[in-house]
Parts: structure tokens; C-alpha cells; sequence
């Protein structure tokens, strides 16, 4: 058995601490740096959770469905008033972010006409929300919701990937390595939606609701579905997706992928009986919850 | 001048026995221990010799650009390892210490681990438009003369970020010499965090 000199160098007291004058350069630096990125978070708040905004049109859409063929109609009704809400506080979030909007359109004109028309947009649906609330057979009102969820999926998608791409920093570099992320960023939260979908589009053929149309939007929905989760896992070229290694992330990936597996389990059965449609809801739902964590996680990491 | 304190004043030096197979930092140092916010902490290699990363640190083929592979030099900045940047972390421990270990890297992956007793100064924020560039150089003691930046009563920082292939630490120093700083004022640790981990010492 070799034995060695075991040197440890133990700083003491008096001399030990860094000097005054060195501390208070630390803390008034850090000071500096908590600033800017309090106000860089400010300013990116705006795009903290936006994304959820695509999955939050899909279950209202579904949820009106759900209310309007009598399922826990007033569950249901709840869960839409209080989807309309977070919906309408985070895109009035966007709105008031003036400084931020005028940056966007300086690079992409069309934002600022894009945003008018989704104000007018979202405020006829919104309107149909508060009437179906009210009067859970409302057809009229289901009917605007069930035609026009997609137009508003797809303007806020416009909307938010727009101001992910074009509101940027004015340094190169970082902008640089934010772009790498960007792409994730607007990748990796579009499974909570296309989930939503597909449910969605499951309930519209069940309910006999342009059948062959929605079967067709179905099959399209589960495709994309599965060529993400696969992207997200192992990359994706045409999607700009590097895929991840890191350990925590297919984990949680796993996690939602098995909750994918069952939900499609149902969606692909010929017929669904009310104790199905209620595990169908539940999967749908806790695969959000689940894959959020990953959204979470992506965030916070660096692996891209 | 670099303001080395080499006097081991309220320096303890112990020894004791070590089994072979431990993992050292040099045959003869095993670990040093340091201060920061009135904390000690021993820094030292991960002792499980199984062990690997799993981090992001574990990747070898990043996008470039951004990340590409960092020259070893920068100017006549001098460029240094990890035995070097260990010395300067103790001589920081000293009263008269007038040094700084600065991680250049952007918040977010400073959040992630940095090296003990770093301070986090994202480069962007030492950019021409940054709108804390004045205050934080008058901070760190540099004097304003005529719309120059005199950087004499600046200590001299070590600067670092991810690593050979990361260019937030060489936009720091290039953008500090840009404005006035000497160049003896500054050290490259060129390996940063990627070296630092690979050799599994110790991460706040």
C-alpha cells in the first residue's frame, strides 16, 4: 500500500477572507448582473408559458365538445372559463408589451396586422365562450368555438413563434446561441397540443362531426405527433432538432411518451364507451401535466 | 503586475495518510479549502473513481458557429490551467488579494455550476450598448478621463466560461483590452468549466 503525502491548504481567519473592499466589488456586481437579468426577465415574460397558448385552444375546443354532448357538462364548464381567462391574461400580456411588439415589427411588418386581426378574432370567441358558459347547449356558440379553435391555434402560433424569432438581443453571439434553443423552445411544448388535438378530433368523429374531414385531420394529428416525440428523443433534421442525451430529459420524455402510447390506444379503438372517454380525458391531461416538465426542463438546460 | 500573494501567512498546511487509488489534484495536494460568503468550501476531485459526467459537458459536437474552438491565445493575455487558477484562488483568499475570478458566461449557464468563489459577469453586459457598462466598470475601479477608461486601480481578473469551444470569456477579454485594460491585468482559464468538470473538481 503506497502511502502518500495528503496536503490539504486551510485559508484561516484574518487573512483568510477576501478583503472588504473585494467584497463589496462582489456583492455590488452581482447587484448589477441580478438587475439586467430582472429586467431581462421581465421582458421575456411575455414568452415564459405562451406557448401553453396552442394546447389551451385545443382543450377549449375540446372541452366544448365535452359540455355540449352533456360529459360533466359543469366540469367542463368550469375548465373552459378558467382556460378563456389564462388565455385572455397572457395574450393581453403580449399586447401591452408595446416596446417588445414595435422591436418585432421593425423585423417583420406583418406582426402588428397579424396581432390586429387575432385581437378581433379572439374577442368573437371569447364571446362564444361566456355564452356557452351560461348555457351549456348553446349551439350556436359550440359551433363558433368547434369552427373556429384552429384559426386561433394558428394565429397565436404565427404570434408567438414570430416574436420568439425576431425579438432578440442586440449581441451576435448571444443571439447566436439563442438561436439554436429557439427552435426547441418552439418545438418542445407542441406535443401538449397535438395530444389535445387529436383527442379533440377523436371527439368530433365520435360525435359524427364532419367525420371523413376530421378522420383525415386525425391520422395527420397522430403522425406529427409521433414524428416529434421521436425528434425531441432523437433528433430531427427537418424539424432543426438535435435530440438529447441528457439523462433527467428522456426520462421525463419516457414518461410522456408512455402516456402518448395509451392515449393512442384509445383514439385508434373503433368505438368509445363513456368509462374510455373519461380515461382518454385523464390521460390527455396528465400527459400535460407530464410534459410540461419537459418544456420546464428544456428551458433551463444547455444541452443544445 | 499581477497581484500574486505568495506568503502562506494564516496558511495551515496538514498531512495525513492517504490510501493509493485516492483522487488527488497533484500527487502532493489533495484539496484546498476556501472561503466564500463566510462559507468553507474544500475543493477537491470527485473521489469515486468510477465515475463519469452526464452533463451537457459530456457533449462533443456543438453547433459552430456559435461554438467554435477558441484560439489559446488571446493578445499577450496569459493563458492558464487549473493548477495556476487553483494557486489564484488561494492567493484570493488573502486580505490584500486584488484579484477576481469572473465567469463570462450568460445566466443561464452560470445557474447551471460555476467555479467556486466566481462571480458572474455575462460578457454581453461589458458590450458597447450594455447600459450597465459604465456602472460596472466604475465598480471594478476603473476611472472615466476624458471619455477614456483608465483600468490601473482594476484587479486582475481571471476570466473564463465553457470552455475551448466557447467564445463568451474571449469576447470579455478581447472587449476589456478593446476598452483600455491592460492585458497583464487579465488571465484566460481557456479550459473552463468543460475542463473543470472533466476532472471532477469541485462545482458551486
Amino acid at each position: 500500500m503506497l502511502i502518500i503525502r495528503k496536503v490539504a491548504i486551510l485559508l484561516l481567519v484574518a487573512g483568510l477572507s477576501s478583503s472588504s473592499a473585494n467584497s463589496n466589488l462582489m456583492s455590488g456586481l452581482t447587484d448589477i448582473v441580478d438587475q439586467a437579468e430582472e429586467t431581462k426577465t421581465e421582458e421575456t415574460k411575455v414568452l415564459n408559458n405562451a406557448f401553453k397558448q396552442r394546447m389551451i385552444s385545443q382543450r377549449m375546443a375540446r372541452d366544448t365538445l365535452l359540455i355540449s354532448t352533456e360529459f360533466k357538462s359543469s366540469l367542463y364548464q368550469k375548465n373552459l372559463k378558467e382556460d378563456a381567462d389564462a388565455f385572455n391574461s397572457k395574450f393581453e400580456n403580449l399586447i401591452n408589451s408595446k416596446k417588445e411588439i414595435e422591436m418585432v415589427v421593425k423585423k417583420l411588418p406583418i406582426f402588428q396586422e397579424k396581432i390586429d386581426k387575432f385581437k378581433k378574432t379572439w374577442l368573437q370567441f371569447h364571446e362564444n365562450i361566456e355564452k356557452l358558459n351560461k348555457n351549456g347547449k348553446d349551439k350556436e356558440a359550440s359551433n363558433y368555438i368547434l369552427n373556429n379553435n384552429i384559426e386561433i391555434l394558428e394565429d397565436i402560433d404565427f404570434i408567438f413563434s414570430s416574436f420568439l424569432k425576431f425579438y432578440q438581443s442586440s449581441d451576435k453571439l448571444e443571439n447566436s446561441m439563442t438561436h439554436i434553443k429557439t427552435m426547441l423552445f418552439t418545438q418542445v411544448g407542441k406535443p401538449r397540443m397535438y395530444i389535445t388535438k387529436a383527442v379533440k378530433e377523436r371527439l368530433l368523429i365520435k360525435e359524427n362531426i364532419n367525420k371523413k374531414e376530421n378522420q383525415k385531420n386525425l391520422e395527420d394529428t397522430i403522425q406529427k405527433m409521433d414524428k416529434l416525440m421521436k425528434a425531441l428523443k432523437d433528433g430531427d433534421k427537418e424539424l432543426e432538432l438535435h435530440g438529447t442525451e441528457d439523462r433527467k430529459m428522456l426520462e421525463e420524455l419516457a414518461v410522456s411518451q408512455k402516456l402518448w402510447e395509451e392515449v393512442k390506444t384509445i383514439i385508434n379503438k373503433k368505438s368509445i364507451g363513456k368509462e374510455e372517454l373519461e380515461l382518454l380525458i385523464k390521460k390527455n391531461n396528465e400527459f400535460i401535466e407530464a410534459h410540461t416538465k419537459v418544456v420546464k426542463l428544456t428551458r433551463s438546460s444547455n444541452d443544445n | 503586475m499581477k497581484n500574486r500573494v505568495i506568503t502562506s501567512i494564516g496558511t495551515i498546511i496538514f498531512s495525513s495518510v492517504l490510501v493509493a487509488g485516492g483522487v488527488n489534484i497533484t500527487k502532493d495536494l489533495e484539496s484546498i479549502i476556501i472561503k466564500e460568503d463566510n462559507k468553507e468550501i474544500k475543493i477537491e476531485r470527485i473521489q469515486d473513481t468510477k465515475n463519469r459526467l452526464t452533463s451537457s459537458f459530456t457533449k462533443t459536437s456543438r453547433e459552430c458557429p456559435p461554438y467554435c474552438i477558441q484560439p489559446m491565445n488571446i493578445g499577450k493575455v496569459k493563458t492558464i490551467g487549473e493548477l495556476e487558477l487553483l494557486k489564484y484562488m488561494k492567493d484570493m483568499q488573502e486580505e490584500d488579494s486584488n484579484m477576481l475570478l469572473i465567469d463570462a458566461r450568460t445566466r443561464t449557464w452560470y445557474s447551471e455550476g460555476s467555479i467556486p468563489t466566481a462571480i458572474n459577469l455575462p460578457f454581453t453586459m461589458l458590450k458597447k450598448n450594455s447600459k450597465y457598462l459604465k456602472q460596472i466598470l466604475k465598480l471594478l475601479g476603473a476611472k472615466e478621463i476624458d471619455g477614456e477608461w483608465n483600468f490601473d486601480k482594476v484587479p486582475t481578473m481571471i476570466i473564463f466560461s465553457n470552455g475551448v469551444w466557447d467564445e463568451q470569456a474571449t469576447q470579455s477579454i478581447k472587449r476589456l483590452v478593446e476598452m483600455g485594460c491592460s492585458e497583464d491585468k487579465i488571465l484566460y482559464y481557456r479550459g473552463g468549466m468543460q475542463s473543470w468538470n472533466i476532472l471532477g473538481l469541485t462545482v458551486k
